[in-house]
């Protein structure tokens, strides 16, 4: 199985509508029977940056910056946004066709005047022709904004449903959760001022550029080297970064972060109270999904580790690993793992610029992300064949004796696989394998 | 009827015959023969692309064809390979007998893949056997056609919904309307013209063509594609009127993210303005992105409506004053100028928010317009001290550290079998081999996986023949045989591919299989050519200590290893080394001469030739030279180089021809000498083949050859550039990667390299080339007159845009001060040994030379630059920057 059926169900399609006093940007999202009928419905206060960060979220969603050769053709709108509406933040988030970009537009509540907010998670309708209306909401502009299943119907008599089948690769599905686990990794490397983040961005090639950069602060600017120099932060397809170009001349900073280990870069323009980050993966022809960040830790947390800290989350917007081991009792080790694990799951998400998860359930009918694992269950299928030796382990795979060694580096195995990568993109399945068996020695 | 009769008949049998027996059967009944039309079909199809004299033979291909749309079901259709379409017969005729219940889901589905099809599928809906398809792909169709295909007045969904839908349907590749109409005759044959032509008869609704092309434009397709509908919006030719009735679409347009649709609603805004038909808060409201646009022409063009809107409105001049300083974020100096200008005209002095907008743009103005904005800004305008992190200054070699165990030598083998673009990895892995190798033929569990992923690379190891050669490394230790055993001598791949015994990964092939034969034999010997440390040279103290060790394991050293660890033996401790030699053998007695010793020339020439290449400074030596016959470069003779730069032309094209001459010339039979290798006479040079091959982790092996003495490598490095090559992993950036590592001075051919690979079209090599001058900079490694000298051969054969040395040189500037003093000093060393006649194109770089020069806060003052200078014309870019520099000197 390498692809889920998704089927997006609306009441009806998401509208932009110029009225007498106020443009209104009525969302739909998905009618399942349980949710409210309205998740929030509030005006927004700066309506030029929110209707263009929302124009970036769905430019992302739209994208494939890498198009496999046997695809030229076959360029497809994945998914819609994904919408949270939580105590104080309203997120939308969108993950590129080709998973390697992943977008989320924060508005804080100082971003919004809410006269009706329930909590929830929910994908909306958002079509070419609402992202083309988007643009004509002007500096001047008030805009009225309502998320629910019933958005549109409210303005109209009678419901009719809209169905849309949507093949959802399963790397796409994972990569949603390990761009999660890919951003809690990431470390601050700049802020920029706007307008030096501005200029840098328009530095940038304007075509598709496979090219590998290495940026380093000179003096107040950004600098392109095409060589790694200490603490630089690596930039491969810096076209991806274009996204942000209709954003960054309203930005106050962009802040970037780095994933030392992965290579995956975080950008987050601040705009008064709304933020937008745009998450890349260090290859475009490389999804998120492949990049195991959760498989050491989703599979080392325990049921009921899990169990207590999911009973936590309560659509919360900031829940931090400290806090929640003190309030669960658990290590703080355990509370990380946990919630890696539930990132799998699609049930929290990561702030990058709180530094903390925050609770969304991602709407693709609740399958196990974890399950969907093919390197998980390679290495549960080597567990019986793990054999302890002096310094470590050896098991037969493939007609070859693999030894995984302990070093001051952390593991070592000697298939292919770790001889490319190497800790860079998780263990391999052999790795894996090891600490499944290791777990049951302790 | 049997199936034989079926299929006899239908050899012999008219297309027009079979259809008529097989629509007599039922459909349920025909197919039963299905298996049989379809084999017969494949066969006739195989046999007619292979030209087959002898294949199935059948009276009419028609028949065949008939046969198959009569039996076969959706699925097994699409298996086939194109079609299958009948030749002569109707297809609507045909579809109309056989009446299938897949004609529509198949007419679907031919469109979605080959929208070509559509103008051959026609009749089918035109004759009513199926509905007109109405998807996206059916409007690629049109695109791809090019004219309406049949009588419009047949037709009439076409004007009524398809060609609106032209508006709604991107497409993609070679289908829509911008990629027809780019190849189509502009007179007649555009898409363009056609709708134009029936917007003139009426069939067409102007007015609704006018909305439809603007609806377009709001929908952000890929610039390419949106530049046809403002061209034909344009080409429509709206009335003031017209334009009136949608001015604010067009001000809507102004901040699409589309540049060429932003420059388009410009030009349809100034003419609204002119007319008076915008609201000036309106007009200043909408004109944040075409201030902030990266064409120049856009931003002067927007600065121009900000003091109109300013003019018409005195109260929004604060407005228009911040929205000027927008166009500050430009790179060009001049919107910058442009744009104080009209602050300085608009702004109250007294605007605190104007002037914390204007301090915020001061680190990204040029030099020469910060003093004004400075002064606007009420803000110091020292400029920044800019020193990039990372850029350091000479840097020592260091030692490399040994492999330490078996397991780490496996491990890091496996490591470079995957990966080997690092040429240090290699030889650490190969010395690791020879050292713990023998340990690792003990433990036949350990190599186990090394035997199946060597298998696996030797199988397919890609373009690379360095990944070849390990991976025969690597069977041959993991199976315990010899590179004789596995290949004889010369190696070609399973995949088929052969080393050129001209190229260094034959020398590597050569030295590997020494290393192999030798682990065989039980020896744990280190590696002899293994480099001491990151300059990629084998210090002599080790050479020697290696030696010994040879000696006393009683092994004499391989002699590709040997003559490898010659030519890389670096220059310090010589002396010290020679003094503690016995030499004794042929072996030693070539190391001893490769350290400065007295010795005489033994019978092995190649080994010979490498001692005397690793003598240093090269002094010609009759007693080596006398070992080839005839004469070889580097052998005994120090060759010398000569760069040679030309502009080519034919037919209106021109590019460059660079090469190298050498003297002694280049045999037509090389030795098998390692330093005649860089030598090679190819008659491949207009393919920029080269010893050193054309994949990145060979050439960067290759660059470890001769780590101490590079220009035969930089010769190589300029034969093998292509500049209008553009690769997503360019081979050519690993020629530079000796300036990254701690060496010499760079040369004259290092420098030429430096200076031609910064005007490649390749962006990755381009940068590369940047960084390395930076890096060589600040090491004191090359010298503004080096680089200069590098660059005048290439500046003026005026056979490459002097653009691209400007663009390269701006980003050198901006690295580090340091780096910014270093370039202002090569363009002024350029400008005074460039003759008037040789300087074309020199606007942009006199521009810069004058920002850097107003950012130093110096002035020229070389005088054979100044007489550059004084020299140029008066007009021009050029002319306008020799006289703001020539102010700067006086």
């Amino acid at each position: 199985m390498t692809a889920v059926d998704q089927t997006f169900r609306y009441t009806g399609a998401s509208a932009l509508r110029t009225g007498r006093d106020a443009t209104s940007l009525a969302l739909v999202g998905e009618a399942d029977g349980t949710d409210a009928p309205v998740f929030l419905r509030a005006r927004a206060r700066d309506p030029f940056v929110t209707a263009r960060g929302l124009r970036a979220v769905t430019e992302i969603v739209g994208s494939r910056f890498y198009v496999p050769p046997a695809m030229v053709a076959r360029i497809l709108r994945e998914a819609d946004p994904v919408v949270t509406v939580g105590a104080e933040t309203l997120r939308f988030e969108g993950f590129s066709a080709c998973c390697s970009a992943f977008a989320r537009l924060d508005l804080s509540s100082e971003a919004l005047d809410v006269d009706a907010r329930s909590k929830g998670t929910t994908n909306v309708d958002f079509g070419p022709e609402l992202r083309a209306a988007l643009a004509s909401v002007g500096r001047d502009a008030t805009l009225d904004l309502t998320v629910g299943a019933d958005a549109v119907t409210l303005a109209r008599d009678g419901r009719h449903y809209v169905e849309r089948k949507v093949p959802l690769p399963l790397r796409w599905i994972k990569g949603f959760g390990e761009v999660q686990v890919a951003m809690a990794g990431m470390e601050p490397a700049f802020v920029l001022r706007g307008v030096v983040a501005q200029r840098f961005l328009r530095s940038l090639p304007r075509s598709k550029s496979d090219h590998l950069q290495w940026l380093t602060m000179a003096g107040d600017s950004l600098r392109a080297a095409a060589r790694e120099n200490r603490g630089a932060v690596p930039l491969r397809g810096a076209h991806r970064l274009r996204v942000l170009e209709p954003l960054i001349g309203l930005a106050d900073t962009l802040a970037v972060h780095v994933n030392r280990a992965t290579g995956a870069t975080g950008w987050i323009a601040h705009i008064g109270a709304q933020r937008f980050c745009l998450v890349l993966n260090q290859d475009p022809w490389r999804g998120f999904s492949g990049d195991g960040g959760l498989l050491s830790r989703a599979h080392g947390a325990s049921e009921a580790a899990v169990a207590r800290v999911r009973a936590q989350l309560h659509w919360q917007d900031r829940i931090e690993p400290r806090a929640l081991a003190e309030t669960t009792g658990l290590e703080e080790n355990e509370a990380r793992d946990a919630l890696a694990h539930l990132a799998a799951l699609g049930l929290v998400g990561f702030d990058l610029s709180d530094g903390a998860y925050f609770h969304r359930v991602l709407p693709f009918g609740g399958k196990s992300l974890q399950a969907l694992n093919p390197r998980l269950k390679a290495a549960e299928a080597l567990v019986g064949h793990v054999r302890r030796v002096e310094g470590g382990a050896e098991l037969d795979s493939d007609g070859a004796t693999h030894r995984i060694t302990q070093t001051e580096t952390g593991w070592r195995c000697t298939c292919p696989w770790f001889a490319r990568y190497g800790g860079r993109r998780g263990p391999c399945k052999h790795v894996l394998a090891t600490e499944m068996v290791m777990e049951h020695w302790a | 009827m049997t199936e034989d009769e079926l299929i006899a008949f239908m050899r012999t049998a008219s297309g027009p015959a079979v259809l008529d027996r097989l629509s007599a059967i039922p459909a349920a009944d025909r197919r039963a023969y299905a298996p049989a039309m379809l084999a017969l079909y494949k066969s006739v199809d195989r046999a007619w692309l292979a030209r087959e004299p002898a294949g199935p033979r059948v009276a009419d291909s028609d028949a065949v064809i008939v046969g198959v749309l009569a039996t076969a079901t959706l699925s097994e259709l699409k298996k086939l390979s194109f079609g299958p379409f009948p030749g002569d017969l109707p297809l609507e005729q045909v579809i109309g007998a056989l009446k299938p219940d897949w004609a529509e889901a198949w007419v679907a589905w031919l469109i979605e893949t080959r929208p070509i099809l559509t103008g051959r599928l026609a009749p089918l809906w035109e004759s009513g056997l199926i509905p007109r398809p109405t998807g996206d792909a059916f409007i690629l169709g049109h695109y791809a056609l090019g004219h309406f295909g049949w009588q419009p007045e047949a037709h009439p969904a076409f004007f009524e919904t398809d060609v609106w839908r032209f508006f709604e349907v991107e497409g993609g590749g070679e289908f829509s309307l911008a990629a027809h109409d780019k190849y189509a005759n502009a007179e007649t044959g555009t898409w363009a013209y056609q709708l134009l032509a029936e917007a003139r008869t009426g069939r067409l609704d102007r007015a609704r063509l006018l909305d439809a092309s603007l609806d377009t434009l709001e929908r952000d397709f890929a610039p390419f594609r949106a530049g046809w509908y403002s061209r034909f919006h344009t080409a429509l030719e709206p009335t003031a009127e017209e334009q009136r009735a949608r001015a604010g679409r067009y001000l809507v347009l102004l901040s699409s993210t589309v540049s060429p649709t932003v420059s388009f609603a410009l030009k349809a805004v100034t003419h609204l303005e002119k007319a008076g038909a915008l609201a000036p808060g309106e007009l200043l409201a909408a004109l944040d992105t075409p201030l902030q646009a990266r064409q120049k022409s856009t931003c002067l063009g927007a600065l121009k409506l900000v003091a109109a809107a300013a003019k018409r409105d005195p109260g929004l001049r604060a407005q228009a004053a911040h929205g000027a300083a927008r166009a500050l974020v430009s790179e060009a100096a001049e919107v910058q100028a442009k744009a104080l200008d009209l602050i300085e005209a608009l702004a109250d002095g007294a605007d605190t928010g104007l002037r914390s907008t204007l301090a915020e743009y001061l680190p990204v103005v040029a030099p020469s317009v910060r003093g004004r904005l400075s002064a606007l800004a009420e803000e110091d305008a020292a400029p920044p001290q800019v020193e990039a992190e990372g850029v350091e200054g000479a840097r020592p070699a260091q030692p490399i550290s040994l492999v330490e165990t078996a397991a780490d030598a496996l491990s890091l083998f496996l490591s470079v079998l995957e990966q080997c673009r690092d040429p240090f990895d290699i030889e650490r892995a190969m010395d690791g081999l020879s050292r713990h190798g023998a340990a690792l033929r003990a433990d036949e569990t350990a190599l186990s996986p090394l035997r199946k992923r060597a298998q696996q690379v030797w199988k397919n190891p890609g373009d690379s023949e360095t990944r070849a050669v390990l991976a025969l490394t690597g069977r041959a230790l993991a199976e315990g045989v010899t590179f004789d055993a596995l290949v004889g001598s010369s190696l070609h791949d399973e995949a088929g591919h052969s080393l050129g015994q001209s190229r260094f990964s034959h020398v590597q092939f050569q030295r590997n299989a020494e290393v192999i034969a030798q682990i065989l034999d039980g020896a744990r010997l280190p590696m002899l050519s293994a480099p001491s440390e990151t300059s990629g040279c084998v210090a002599p103290s080790d050479l020697v200590a290696r030696l010994v060790a040879y000696r006393a394991a009683g092994r004499a050293p391989g002699s590709t290893d040997l003559s490898l660890a010659l030519l890389r033996l670096a220059q310090g401790g010589r002396a010290e080394a020679l003094a503690s030699m016995d030499p004794l053998s042929e072996s030693d007695r070539a190391v001893a001469y490769a350290l400065g010793g007295r010795q005489t020339p033994g019978a092995s020439a190649c080994l010979w030739a490498a001692a005397w290449a690793a003598r240093q400074p090269a002094e010609a030596d009759a007693t080596v030279a006398a070992l080839f016959d005839p004469p070889q470069p580097d052998c005994g003779i120090p060759a010398a180089m000569e760069l040679k730069v030309t502009r080519s032309e034919s037919n209106g094209y021109h590019w460059i021809f660079v090469d190298v001459a050498v003297a002694p010339p280049e045999p037509d039979a090389p030795a098998a000498a390692l330093p005649a290798m860089f030598y090679p006479k190819s008659r491949y040079t207009q393919y920029h083949d080269t010893a050193c091959g054309w994949q990145y982790p060979d050439v960067a092996w290759a660059s470890l050859v001769l780590p101490a003495w590079q220009a035969p490598f930089f010769r190589q490095a300029l034969l093998s550039m292509d500049t209008m090559q553009k690769l997503s992993d360019h081979y050519c950036a690993a020629f530079l990667e000796p300036f990254f590592r701690p060496g010499p001075a760079v040369g004259t051919l290092g420098a030429a390299t430096l200076a031609y690979y910064m005007a490649s079209e390749d962006k990755g090599v381009a940068a590369l080339a940047a960084d390395a001058v930076v890096s060589l900079a600040a090491e004191e490694r090359i010298t503004p007159c080096d680089l200069a000298g590098g660059l005048l051969p290439f500046l003026a054969s005026n056979a490459l845009p002097t653009g691209r040395w400007t663009k390269g040189f701006t980003t050198i500037a901006g690295a580090s001060s340091g780096a910014a003093d270093f370039v202002r000093a090569t363009i002024t060393d350029v400008l005074g040994r460039l003759g008037e006649a040789e300087a074309r194109d020199m606007g942009g770089m006199l521009e810069l030379l004058y920002e850097l020069h107003v950012a130093s806060q110096t002035a020229p003052q070389h005088p054979a630059a100044l007489g550059f200078l004084r020299a140029a014309g008066q007009g021009g870019k050029v002319g306008k920057f020799s006289k703001r520099l020539l102010q700067l000197a006086a």
